[in-house]
């Protein structure tokens, strides 16, 4: 028993790993995008500091667009990482300052990343209104 | 008994696996990720099997739970030669494939042996207790190689987005099936280990794969010196 016990342990630990690990990546990379001035217009933000509680305001509206390019993936995955970080921000509050500290900021790229995606969303909804809508006779 | 989430569940990673091998296929990278190919091409034939044998044997019948569990197991031998693919690909600028060939055939003949021994050691008990010991044992190995991988990569500041993806998707998918291995070991009454987390981990790898083949371009690079650093602190 105990080496299973172990296994168990282990596995979880490193599957955690991996999956921050996933998930920073995709984080990291949605906040090299600059949102344009539409998104920024549709959203309120203003330069890249969102408020990670932000999120789910911006899931909803990216929600009311079609999807664009397969995202639902990813934007799946950043909400399951987001729902993470509230854990860790509320476990770690009392005892783990610098863990609450990280948390909050990869927070806040969550919610920058969902306004990239809708920033994306927004501008394929356009294209298609354009194609479809504008140029019929 | 089956209900139709489980088999829309079989049905989506099998549309998956094959998406993966179509589409390199059709991109000309079959050769370029061919381990990963083969393993994918040979968990859809496995699929469409074990599809066979519920059909025709039943869910609860001793074929169908000796081909899935002996399938699997040597289904992750097959995917540790995935693995060394990614190192392969890791240590190509260090021109140290011929020292990756190797410690793959190492691998394998050592695998081969203590398989053989753990087998001949318990052939009067092959129960499913058993195989699923050596199903755990088998991913965690799977899970061991590919953390060494992932060190590798963070190490040689690997900026290919598409190796790092997969690297990390492998990490998750191996991890993900070890614990619950180990679970199933811990508590065999928990019915969820049992029943819902094996395919749900199962379509993790073939959707992950599929989407990185699909939308992460070959020439994309990602800078793993920012995660490096935070790793570091």
């Amino acid at each position: 028993m105990i080496l299973p016990a172990i296994i168990l342990v282990i596995s979880l630990v490193l599957l955690l790993n991996f999956f921050v690990t996933y998930c920073r990546l995709q984080v990291a990379a949605g906040r090299r995008v600059e949102l344009s001035d539409a998104a920024r217009e549709a959203t309120g933000i203003q330069g890249q500091g969102v408020s990670g509680d932000e999120f789910l305001r911006l899931r909803r509206l990216v929600d009311l667009c079609p999807e664009t390019d397969g995202d639902t993936y990813k934007l799946g995955l950043i909400r399951a990482y987001h729902a993470f970080l509230g854990v860790v921000r509320v476990l770690c509050g009392p005892v783990m300052p610098a863990a609450v500290a990280w948390a909050t900021s990869e927070r806040s790229g969550c919610s920058y990343y969902a306004a990239v995606a809708l920033d994306a969303r927004i501008a394929q909804t356009r294209r298609i209104f354009e194609r479809d809508f504008l140029a019929m006779p | 008994m089956l209900g139709p989430t489980d088999y829309a569940v079989w049905f989506v990673s099998f549309a998956l696996e094959v998406f993966v091998v179509v589409y390199s296929l059709s991109r000309r990278q079959f050769l370029r990720y061919l381990t990963l190919n083969i393993y994918m091409l040979a968990v859809a034939i496995w699929t469409v099997l074990c599809y066979y044998f519920v059909e025709h044997f039943g869910l609860a019948s001793i074929e169908y739970r000796y081909f899935y569990y002996y399938g699997d197991a040597l289904l992750t031998v097959l995917l540790y030669f995935s693995v060394f693919g990614l190192y392969q690909h890791v240590f190509a600028e260090m021109h140290a494939n011929k020292y990756v060939r190797g410690a793959s055939l190492m691998l394998l003949v050592s695998t081969g042996w203590v398989s053989f021994l753990v087998v001949h050691q318990s052939q009067d008990h092959l129960t499913s207790r058993f195989v699923i010991q050596l199903s755990q044992n088998l991913y965690f190995v799977g899970l061991v190689l590919t953390y060494i991988l992932w060190g590798a990569v963070m190490k040689l500041r690997e900026t290919r987005s598409r190796v790092i993806h997969l690297v990390l998707a492998l990490g998750i998918y191996f991890s993900a099936y070890s614990a619950t291995y180990a679970l199933r070991n811990l508590f065999p009454d928990f019915a969820m280990a049992r029943t819902v987390l094996p395919p749900l981990v199962g379509t993790w790898l073939p959707l992950a794969w599929a989407y990185t083949l699909w939308k992460v371009p070959e020439e994309a690079r990602l800078a793993t010196a920012q995660l490096a650093a935070s790793h570091a602190r």
